[in-house]
């Protein structure tokens, strides 16, 4: 491994100048609370990521994820909080081919990630020994940890022409989760991801619409639904001179249909609780701070399913993503 | 000899010897001539024979890649500038010109990067600077333009161009004043600028 590390950084040192590598840093967070959920409560997340990028050739990304999601304390039973932890490992390298008048990229990311989850149980014991109604009884509150872990690759072809009106790309993603516990089944998740995006009114304004086709291996995880369709539209308005002090753009999201296990490869984030999203609708803006510095903050509403126990709740969120640029 | 036997004699000649006939065309004087003609792509033929005779040739490498940066053949023409560096890795042209190409497919960084180079050995080369500040204009880089564009401005004064990108960026960092000042500047040098006209009158 040294060895590989060794000989990467001599490759770099000897075929790449300083000055054309840009680098990027980014801290995000995000808050939910969950309403009318009759399990789900909150969740609470931070993120760090650090990427690279060699001219427009090639560049490669690094990101570490933790969210902590909190339950309804009322039940004396079932999952209490869950950590989720990801580390996110990205590469992409960009294309001029003859044949097409524009750049042609290919991405892959993946995840690596465990959902730490604490659930209570109640063990109920016989405290006075024979049968019959002199018998006692008490009952002991424990606590055990379970760990979930995911793996999931997602590559991603897109195209983008040098004016940059028009988009296109098609990304795939294969998840993979596995528990601990005997009683969860293992999991796997395809997901099909083509998108399209133009700009218009001068490029000052930006359309992008992405489907979302997920199928769902058999597991008790899903309650019988094995595939989920979406469609996510988003417009994104980019200001002119005469814009807000230092609004750059403002962006809406709407999704319809249902998304379960997403992977989403524009955040670099993943869905993976089992609830099926029914809606969800943003709205936010980004503020150019100084010349390298950008802030994206958005709010946003979803709605959500659990069929297996009825539960039908929505969640609000805020989110928050500032990057600087070396 | 009659004439009759001349003109069978010429054409028996040229007949037994085609190449030597069309050999005699200056291939450089052919790729000039289609080029006012505004025809490209068959004048870059022309240096194709140069460098199939002359594989090490610089300036054919120079030439074909200007002729194919105006055919729309962007990468041919990066690639044409780019042997024309590798064989002079001191020329300036030859990263001047990449530029072109590179501007064309909105590639900034890689802009950026040769214009770097061309100043670091020629600080106040004017087609670095211009090719520099477009490419600071693509990436929306307004406070580093106006920073820059001032300071070529005090070397280039009656340079309209530069004072475009001067007023484009004042303008982008709401600096209403300083964008008219430089756009009617722009006016004295360039009465009909139909952009700093729109912005005068608003």
């Amino acid at each position: 491994m040294r060895n590989v590390v060794t000989l990467l950084l001599l490759f770099l040192a000897q075929n790449t100048c300083a000055d054309d590598w840009y680098w990027t840093g980014s801290a995000q967070t995000l808050f939910k609370s969950y309403n009318i959920s009759t399990e789900l409560d909150s969740l609470c997340g931070i993120a760090a990521s650090f990427s690279a990028d060699y001219l427009e050739r090639s560049g490669f990304s690094l990101g570490y994820s933790l969210n902590h999601t909190e339950y309804k304390p009322h039940f004396d039973t079932g999952i209490v909080e869950i950590d989720e932890r990801t580390l996110y490992l990205g590469a992409h390298s960009n294309h001029h081919p003859n044949s097409l008048p524009g750049v042609l990229t290919l991405q892959l990311g993946a995840y690596l990630g465990k959902d730490s989850i604490r659930s209570k149980s109640v063990t109920t014991t016989n405290t006075s020994p024979g049968p019959g109604p002199g018998g006692q009884t008490s009952s002991t509150r424990r606590f055990i940890s379970t760990d979930d872990n995911y793996e999931v690759v997602n590559p991603v072809i897109s195209y983008s022409n040098y004016r940059k009106t028009f988009y296109a790309d098609l990304g795939y993603a294969f998840s993979h989760y596995a528990s601990d516990d005997n009683n969860t089944d293992d999991l796997d998740v395809q997901q099909w991801t083509p998108t399209l995006g133009f700009a218009f009114n001068r490029g000052y304004d930006w359309l992008q619409l992405r489907v979302y086709w997920i199928s769902l291996s058999n597991s008790n995880r899903v309650a019988g639904k094995k595939s989920t369709s979406a469609l996510e539209t988003k417009w994104i308005h980019w200001y002119n001179q005469n814009k807000p002090s230092y609004l750059h753009s403002t962006q809406i999201s709407v999704l319809i249909g249902e998304r379960r296990y997403a992977v989403d490869s524009d955040s670099t984030s993943l869905f993976n609780i089992p609830e099926l999203q029914t809606a969800a609708f943003s709205i936010g803006g980004t503020w150019v701070l100084a010349e390298q510095t950008n802030l994206l903050a958005l709010g946003g509403y979803e709605r959500y399913e659990n069929p297996s126990v009825d539960d039908k709740f929505n969640a609000i969120y805020m989110f928050a993503y500032l990057s600087h640029q070396w | 000899m009659t004439e009759r036997t001349i003109l069978i004699f010429s054409l028996v000649f040229f007949m037994l010897f085609p190449t030597t006939a069309l050999g005699d065309i200056n291939p450089w004087a052919e790729s000039y001539r289609l080029e006012a003609l505004s025809q490209y792509e068959t004048a870059t033929k022309s240096i194709d024979a140069v460098i199939e005779r002359k594989p090490q040739h610089e300036f054919a490498y120079l030439r074909r890649g200007w002729l194919n940066y105006l055919a729309g053949k962007h990468n041919t023409s990066i690639r044409d500038y780019q042997k024309a560096m590798d064989l002079s890795p001191k020329s300036l042209e030859a990263r001047l010109g990449i530029m072109l190409p590179l501007i064309a497919q909105q590639r900034w960084r890689e802009v950026n990067s040769h214009a770097n180079k061309v100043l670091e050995v020629a600080p106040w080369n004017y087609y670095a600077h211009v090719r520099l500040m477009i490419a600071e204009e693509g990436e929306r880089k307004w406070d580093t333009l106006l920073k820059h564009a001032t300071a070529v401005n005090q070397r280039y004064p009656s340079d309209a161009t530069v004072l475009l990108y001067l007023a484009r960026a004042n303008a982008w960092q709401n600096n209403d004043k300083a964008a008219r000042n430089a756009y009617q500047q722009v006016l004295e040098r360039s009465p009909s600028h139909i952009e700093a006209l729109q912005y005068l009158s608003q």
